[in-house]
Formats: structure tokens, sequence, C-alpha cells
């Protein structure tokens, strides 16, 4: 092996005048690290919002109270419901008004808070964004010094397959109050028919909602879904065989209950 | 693929797993020429070295403490996203999107958490969170680790969507957490391809296959979509497709056409049916996004009404194919979500 003097004794001098260079050059190491925070130097709040002050975070929306208001003994409280969840995705029917879904989360009982007691009051139902309370002759909006979200909903959305075996009567329950039971299987010559039963709770708060859960056969052979009347659909198969379980897709958007009291900010009501 | 924004948003500095097509940067150069150039190379480090080790061993030990000015040096350079302002309870993917387990619900054949996701109010309206779903396990107290089954989102449901996870005989109150193991990167493409060659569908029901000049088109690395021969008979015309490749994670959904053509040019349309049909569409809010899948099946109709309705049959007829392809692919990742104590549980059964 053959070692080139000239470019050997080049490398090592320009390898020590950098090593030197770096040592008399580089920032102290501990400084660094020490001087390196998170938190700006005038203490302002550095990178995104999440939400402005007097908004109140629950699930992917905010809660911001508009007004509260005294009359003959009634309480007044107002409020909008804003969304901050990211772009959907999928595809929104519309209805006449061009109105969509909405924002997945809705008030429904609430809590004031005084010095003296609570007084609670529950929302009409999903579309109502105003809450009234029946409070003392005495009551004061300076009384207030608190108001508490005690129960509300949210929109969850599940998609999955299900087997279902093809025995009139069978039921599954698919969540807490909602099942889906084979009310009749009837194949025929060149085609089966199922009817299906939804059955899920019935609840005055969500009176407003249309049926919550869908159901449609798995595979090109599905030729048609009809909704039945109270709550149901006939499902139509190409063919009379009877597939063993049948293999279906639930869809749903139905309102969860969450009882747990949330704290609202009540700094933008302007209380006494 | 390359400007996808949540390949940035949830790459952590101190992540050494090689994210998908960033492999090659970390590869030797081949060598280049003879000549002296590592000789120059290999000395200088020899030099630097030999410098480095005397300076260490006389002077570095008895150098002077280091004295900071931590207490009065401040930086409002950010190292880390803004986790500290999220509304509480939020994990931060990125530094546009926070999550919360809202609910588990553990039911015979399939548990979900369900979860609320936010962005930052400063988020222009025409910006995107950059997530596009994930792959995620759920954490259980005894170590195992659960895979997901698929994600289930919904627009009339903004901002939440659940993961279902197989049930294997533990309970809501095993879960410790659930942990984002890989993000999604969607992308879609329409694609299109003739019958190789002319054919006549006979008559009387005898089922006949024509070939796709072109069955296998490249989605991604390790994802090729594959389409098998189209069975046609008068009254009815099959086909399948299939992922294929290494990447055993990617699905696609395929939206396909038909197109049968006669001799003069008229156009026979077919109707389209396929394994997940959107019928539900027509009495609901929205509709729910379809997982990716890795095969799928496909029927046409002709499309006139009637029950006796049939395809051009004993004529010479041409036929092209087309799809809108949408698919996923994944890129490693890992985000650990908590389950805190405020999360609704519901067990069924």
């Amino acid at each position: 092996m053959r070692v080139p003097i000239a470019a050997t004794t080049t490398g090592l001098v320009l390898g020590a005048g950098l090593a030197l260079a770096g040592v008399t050059l580089a920032p102290d190491t501990a400084a660094t690290i020490d001087s390196t925070t998170t938190v700006a130097a005038s203490g302002e709040r550095v990178g995104p919002t999440w939400h402005d002050e007097h908004e109140t975070v629950v699930g992917s929306s905010v809660i911001v109270l508009e007004s509260l208001t005294v009359d003959d003994a009634e309480a007044l409280l107002v409020y909008e419901v804003l969304t901050i969840a990211p772009r959907a995705g999928g595809i929104v029917i519309l209805d006449e008004t061009g109105a969509g879904p909405g924002v997945g989360v809705t008030p429904e009982t609430w809590v004031i808070e005084t010095a003296d007691g609570e007084y609670e009051a529950s929302g009409r139902n999903t579309d109502v964004h105003e809450v009234r309370f029946e409070v003392d002759d005495q009551f004061t909006l300076s009384d207030v010094t608190g108001i508490r979200l005690t129960r509300y909903r949210m929109r969850m959305p599940y998609s999955y397959t299900v087997e279902v075996p093809p025995e009139t009567g069978h039921v599954i329950t698919i969540d807490d109050g909602y099942t889906i039971s084979v009310d009749s299987v009837i194949p025929q010559t060149t085609s089966l028919v199922l009817h299906l039963g939804l059955e899920h709770p019935h609840d005055l708060f969500l009176s407003s909602d249309p049926d919550p859960v869908r159901v449609t056969g798995v595979g090109p052979e599905w030729l048609s879904a009809t909704p039945r009347l109270p709550s149901g659909v006939a499902l139509t198969r190409e063919g009379p065989d009877v597939p063993d379980p049948l293999l279906l897709r639930v869809s749903s958007t139905y309102w969860i209950t969450l009882d747990r009291p949330i704290d609202m900010n009540i700094g933008g009501l302007g209380l006494g | 693929m390359a400007d996808d924004p949540l390949r940035d948003l949830l790459s952590s500095p101190l992540e050494t797993t090689p994210r998908r097509g960033g492999g090659e940067q970390h590869q030797p150069r081949p060598p280049r020429g003879g000549g002296q150039g590592p000789w120059l190379v290999a000395s200088i480090i020899v030099g630097a070295l030999a410098f480095l080790g005397g300076y260490v061993v006389v002077g570095g030990e008895e150098a002077p403490p280091t004295t900071t000015a931590a207490s009065t040096t401040t930086t409002t350079t950010m190292v880390a996203p803004p986790v500290g302002l999220l509304p509480d309870g939020y994990t931060a993917l990125g530094d546009r999107l926070g999550v919360k387990v809202e609910r588990i619900l553990v039911r015979t054949d399939a548990v979900f958490v369900s979860l609320s996701s936010v962005v930052p109010n400063t988020l222009a309206p025409a910006e995107s969170s950059g997530f596009q779903g994930g792959l995620w396990t759920l954490v259980l107290a005894d170590g195992r680790q659960i895979g997901s089954v698929q994600e289930s989102s919904d627009a009339s449901a903004p901002g939440f969507f659940s993961v279902q996870f197989p049930p294997d005989g533990y309970s809501a109150a095993d879960i410790t957490g659930i942990a984002l193991q890989a993000v999604a990167q969607r992308s879609a493409e329409d694609i299109s391809a003739e019958i190789e060659a002319p054919f006549t569908i006979p008559a009387d029901g005898t089922p006949i296959t024509a070939t796709l000049a072109q069955s296998t088109f490249f989605l991604d690395a390790g994802v090729n979509l594959v389409f098998s021969d189209v069975t046609l008979t008068a009254s009815r015309a099959e086909m399948s497709w299939t992922v294929e490749g290494p990447d055993e994670d990617a699905g696609a959904i395929v939206y396909p056409y038909l197109e049968l053509e006669m001799e003069d040019g008229t156009i026979e349309a077919a109707q389209v049916r396929t394994d997940d049909p959107t019928f539900g569409f027509f009495f609901a809010q929205s509709v729910s996004t379809r997982p990716t899948v890795r095969a799928g099946s496909i029927l046409y109709d002709p499309i006139d009404p009637g029950p006796t309705a049939t395809f051009p049959t004993d004529v010479p007829l041409r036929a092209r194919f087309f799809a809108s392809v949408s698919w996923a692919v994944y890129s490693p990742d890992k985000v650990m979500i908590p389950i805190g104590e405020d999360v609704v549980v519901t067990e069924l059964g």
C-alpha cells in the first residue's frame, strides 16, 4: 500500500486547524441548553391559539355564552355552539334551506351557581340555543358565581359490518338502547327480501333528528334499501339464496349522552 | 405524496424510523474515482482527532466551570409544538390537530374508541388539519396491544371519529390508551383501459371473457391495483380487483364504470354495483366515509330499464373500463393518547 505523503501531511494540518477552530468558535453547550425554552421572553403567548377567551371547549366545539338576562323570576341564558373541528370529509346532504347537519355537540342541562344555591334547567332540543331557569324573585345577575353544563350530547360516527343470522326474531344490540331485529326473511323466486327493525331510544330532546341508523347489505348482490315505518329498512338481494350469516354494514351518527360537568367561561357575560 | 403536510406535522426530531421514500439519503455514496481524496479525508479526520485528544488531556479538564446566562437569556424560538396551549385533555398530533378520547363502547363483537378533534382557531377555513386517518393500537394494562380494524367518520359528526378494535377478552377498565402507529396518506386518480380486442356476447347466455389491455396500475410504492378479466353474459358483466404488493397496510376504494360501444358508435352504458352500496344515501343526512380494502368485486347490469334488459348480443363490441380510485398508504409514527378519567364507557353483553 502506498501512502501519498503530501496529501496526508496536508490533511493532518487541515484537520488540526479545523478542530482548533471548532473549539474556539463553538458556543458553550450548557448555556445553549439552558437558554432554549418554549416560553417567549416577554411572556406573551406564542404559537397558535386553539380557542378564544370566553369560549369553553366541549368536544370538537366551543360554547360561547352570549347573554344572561333576568325577567319576572326567569333567567334566560343564550349561547352559541361553534365548531372548532377540522374540515369534515365525506358527503353531507343539505336540507331545503341549504343547512347541513350542524356541529356535533349540543348542550342539554345547565346549572347557574350563586352563593345561596343553584338553579337547574334543561334546553328544549338540539336546535334551540337558549335555556330558561326559574329563579327566586330576589335573584340578580350579580348573584351569579358560575354556570355549569351538566349534560350534553355528542354525535359520534360508527360504521362497521355485522354478521346476522337469517332468523326471524333475532335481535342484536349495537349500542345502549339501539337494536337491529330481523323482522322477516322472504326468499322469492329471483330475490331475497329482508325486513329489519331499527329500535332507538325515544327522546324528546332529539326528536328533530331523523332516523339515526342506516343499514345496507355488503356485496354487489344487494339491490336496494327502502325505509320502513315506523322504524326499519327493507333490503332486497339478488337471487333466492339466503346467506348465513347475513353480512350487513351499519352506519350511524346518533347522539351520545355525556353526564359530566363542565364549568363554563362566564367572563364574556359582563355580570355585575 | 412528498408534499403531504401530515408527514412533517407528525414527525419528531427524535424519531429514527425511516419514512417512506426517505431511506436512500442515508445510503453511502458510491466511490468516485481513485486518486488521493480518501487519504486527504482520512488524514483530516486523524488530524482533528489528534488535536481534540490533546485538548482534552491537557486543557479540557482544567477549563473553568461553565457559567451560563440561563437566568437572563431567553429565546422566543419554539422547540416543540405548542402543546401547552391545547384545550385541557387534548393530545397534539402535530401543531394543528388535538385529539381526545371521549367514549369507549365495548360490545361482544367489537370495541370502539371514539375521539374528538380540534384545530387552532387561527387555521383558515380552507386549510386542512392534514390528518387523514391512521392505524391504531389499543394499549392494555397487561402490555398487550390490539391492532385497529378500521376508522369511522361522517360529515354529520364533524371532528369526531371512532376506531374499531377486535374484542379479545378485555374490558374498558383494561384499556390504558390508544396509540397512533401510522398516519394515512390518501391519494386519488382516474384510470382507464380498453378491452384488448373486439368481442361478441352470445345471445344464448354463454359467458365470454374479455381482457383489459392494461390490468395492473401502479398506485404507490409497494402498492399495485390489479383487475381481473371481465366476464360477460347477455345480462351481466363481472370483474374483481385486488391490491397487491409488499405494503400490506395499503388499501383502496374503486368506483368503476364500463362502457360498451357498438360498431356504429352507439354507446351502451352499464349500471354498476359494488361491495359497499351507497343506497343508504337517500335517507340520511350524510354518507359515511368508506374504509379502504384490499379487494372488491364489481357487477354491471344493462342500464336499460326492465327485467329482460340485455347487453347488445351477437354484434361486435368494443369496451372501455374507467375507474376513480382512491387509496391510502401509511407512514410510521407514534403518538400515545391517554384515556382520561372523564371518558364515557358503555359495555354491552
